[in-house]
């Protein structure tokens, strides 16, 4: 941009700017507490099961592998097809659905506890806090000139974060392609091209996420911050400082009572705002930027516990509480929520519980529509595609007939007649087959409806049983051609 | 503003955005997001394959791995102009 223009209007921000303040560094100050060895202790759990899922094995296949190029999801011993892309639907349905559920009772937990926002910006805060000291330290270090001192410790910094990025690329790659050939290839720096896009991809998306933007993410570009507050009542947990008890604010001596100096519980310390991952006062009343973190509680829990005062001035606790009213956990928002959610989640399982093991696909051949035989018969040709998702080899049979045989009772018949196809497990069997019928009942059809010259094409339904097991079938439809009379 | 004199930041830097990198940024980030959820129920119903293999009859037909990536970057390409010139339209003029 262009600085050099005299007018000082370019200085001044106009006011088409002025929504956009400069985005000032966050030195979160590190805290220890109840809410900081839970959200500790919940990012463990969940980096561990990023960075060790993919090593997992199950019947001798990864246990949880997406494998878009065989166009088949592995979850233990469930393989998904993307005929199956409604249970992936139905999934993230069930994922937003808790999402609102949760946030209505408990505010932002997700935000604070869950978020790979939060837990990546966690470990990426500890390794800042491991090479580039605490927070004074560390403002104190960006403030000094450059020494041999700041060059290391900002260049460790750096080759910790950019490894831990790459190794967070490298675990993502690895969820679409098996984990243990991707090592090998890294190892032998035989890895595709697009392996080594994708990988550096998203450890370049970890690595700026979580090591530079951190709360500028959840203030300006995370959906979730913007419209969760719909799902907010006066009944939703927030973390909240309770003003009535803690102004007017003010330092005092040690021992002293505050309420006879005319004062509240809050000591204006300004911990509370020192931890602040985002940088906001919590004291001011709840702010969309508020990610629901807790390290505010923990710090002014600390400080209250030193002064011998009551935990609790900044607390979780819902608005009604704060006023001095009732909460209600039960309420229309939370029950409907809730039991859709229940729904829902029962119905996926019973879904997934009651899912065929085979698909049947047919194709109209796309050469020919019809031929007509020397015998008077009309032949169409089909392309089964017949599936076996199920982990077993299994032998189908193939019957066809009229979608509708009310309507349309004419004879179809298969060449040969019953076609039987063994398809090996999690394969597509391709089966080319003829379907004949005669064509001299064409024009009126047998039971004397229309079903002749005005209706070149019939609808016709083809079904596969399995052999040993007649009652798994599946059908599909098609349509048969014949010439127009 | 109160909050400056007790949050004690100092200017950062990194990530200090202005008005117009801003805007890059949320259109980039708004057409990543959209290209994902194209990308994923796209690919969903239509194996890329044996489309390409009937577009191009004799050329060898690059693997899935490639053409999803070729897919996902062309939606993003397309929803990024989108949002470029949904952002770009809305700025008044005279601006």
């Amino acid at each position: 941009m262009n600085h050099t223009n005299t007018s000082p209007a370019n200085d001044a921000a106009p006011t088409e700017d002025s929504y956009y303040a400069a985005h000032q560094k966050v030195y979160p100050r590190e805290i220890r507490g109840r809410f900081s060895r839970l959200r500790i202790s919940a990012a463990w759990v969940l980096l561990g099961l990023f960075y060790g899922l993919p090593w997992l094995t199950w019947n001798d296949r990864q246990a949880i592998l997406f494998d878009l190029p065989a166009r088949q999801f592995h979850l233990f011993g469930l393989t998904l097809w993307p005929q199956d892309f409604i249970f992936l639907a139905w999934l993230l349905v069930i994922a937003a659905l808790s999402l609102f559920f949760f946030t209505a009772v408990g505010g932002r937990l997700w935000c604070g506890y869950a978020c790979p926002q939060t837990v990546w910006t966690e470990v990426f805060l500890w390794m800042e806090k491991v090479t580039e000291g605490d927070r004074a330290r560390r403002m104190k270090l960006d403030a000094a000139p450059w020494s041999k001192d700041k060059l290391l410790r900002k260049g460790t910094k750096q080759f910790l974060w950019i490894t831990f990025a790459l190794w967070t690329g490298f675990t993502f790659v690895g969820f679409f392609t098996p984990i243990q050939d991707l090592a090998h290839k890294v190892a032998t720096l035989g890895l595709g091209p697009w392996e080594t896009f994708w990988t550096l991809f998203y450890g370049f998306a970890t690595y700026g996420n979580a090591g530079f933007l951190r709360e500028q993410v959840c203030k300006y570009m995370c959906p979730y911050a913007r419209f969760q507050s719909a799902m907010f009542d006066r009944d939703t947990l927030i973390i909240t400082y309770d003003e009535k008890r803690g102004e007017p604010r003010g330092s005092r001596r040690k021992g002293i009572d505050p309420r006879t100096a005319g004062l509240g519980d809050c000591v204006d310390c300004t911990l509370c705002v020192q931890v602040c991952p985002t940088g906001i006062d919590i004291r001011n009343g709840l702010q969309y930027e508020c990610i629901a973190c807790a390290a505010c509680i923990d710090a002014c829990d600390g400080v209250m516990d030193k002064l011998g005062y009551d935990r609790g001035l900044v607390r979780y606790d819902t608005q009604h509480a704060i006023d001095h009213q009732k909460t209600r956990i039960v309420r229309p928002r939370v029950i409907v929520y809730g039991t859709l959610l229940a729904l829902l989640t029962v119905g996926l399982f019973v879904a997934l519980a009651l899912r065929k093991p085979v698909a049947l696909d047919v194709i109209h051949d796309r050469n020919t529509l019809y031929r007509t035989l020397e015998t008077g018969e009309i032949e169409n040709v089909y392309l089964l595609k017949i599936m076996n998702k199920d982990a077993d080899p299994k032998e189908f049979v193939v019957a066809v007939g009229a979608l509708d045989p009310q309507r349309d009772p004419r004879e179809y018949r298969l060449d040969p007649s019953s076609p039987r196809f063994r398809v090996a497990s999690g394969q597509v069997f391709n089966a080319a087959v003829r379907v004949r019928r005669n064509a001299w009942d064409d024009r009126a059809g047998l039971s004397g409806q229309s079903v002749g010259p005005s209706e070149p094409a019939a609808a016709l339904k083809f079904t596969i049983a399995e052999t040993d097991n007649p009652k798994l079938t599946a059908s599909s439809e098609a349509r048969f051609f014949a010439p127009i009379q | 503003m109160s909050r400056k004199s007790s949050t004690e930041t100092t200017a950062g830097a990194a990530g200090d955005l202005s008005h117009r990198r801003r805007s890059l940024f949320t259109v980039a980030w708004a057409s990543f997001l959209a290209a994902s959820v194209t990308t994923m129920v796209f690919f969903a119903f239509v194996d890329p394959s044996p489309i390409v293999a009937i577009l191009a009859p004799t050329a060898l037909v690059p693997d899935r791995t490639t053409l999803y990536s070729v897919g996902f970057l062309f939606f993003w390409c397309s929803c990024a102009v989108a949002a470029g010139l949904t952002a770009w339209l809305l700025t008044p003029p005279d601006a």
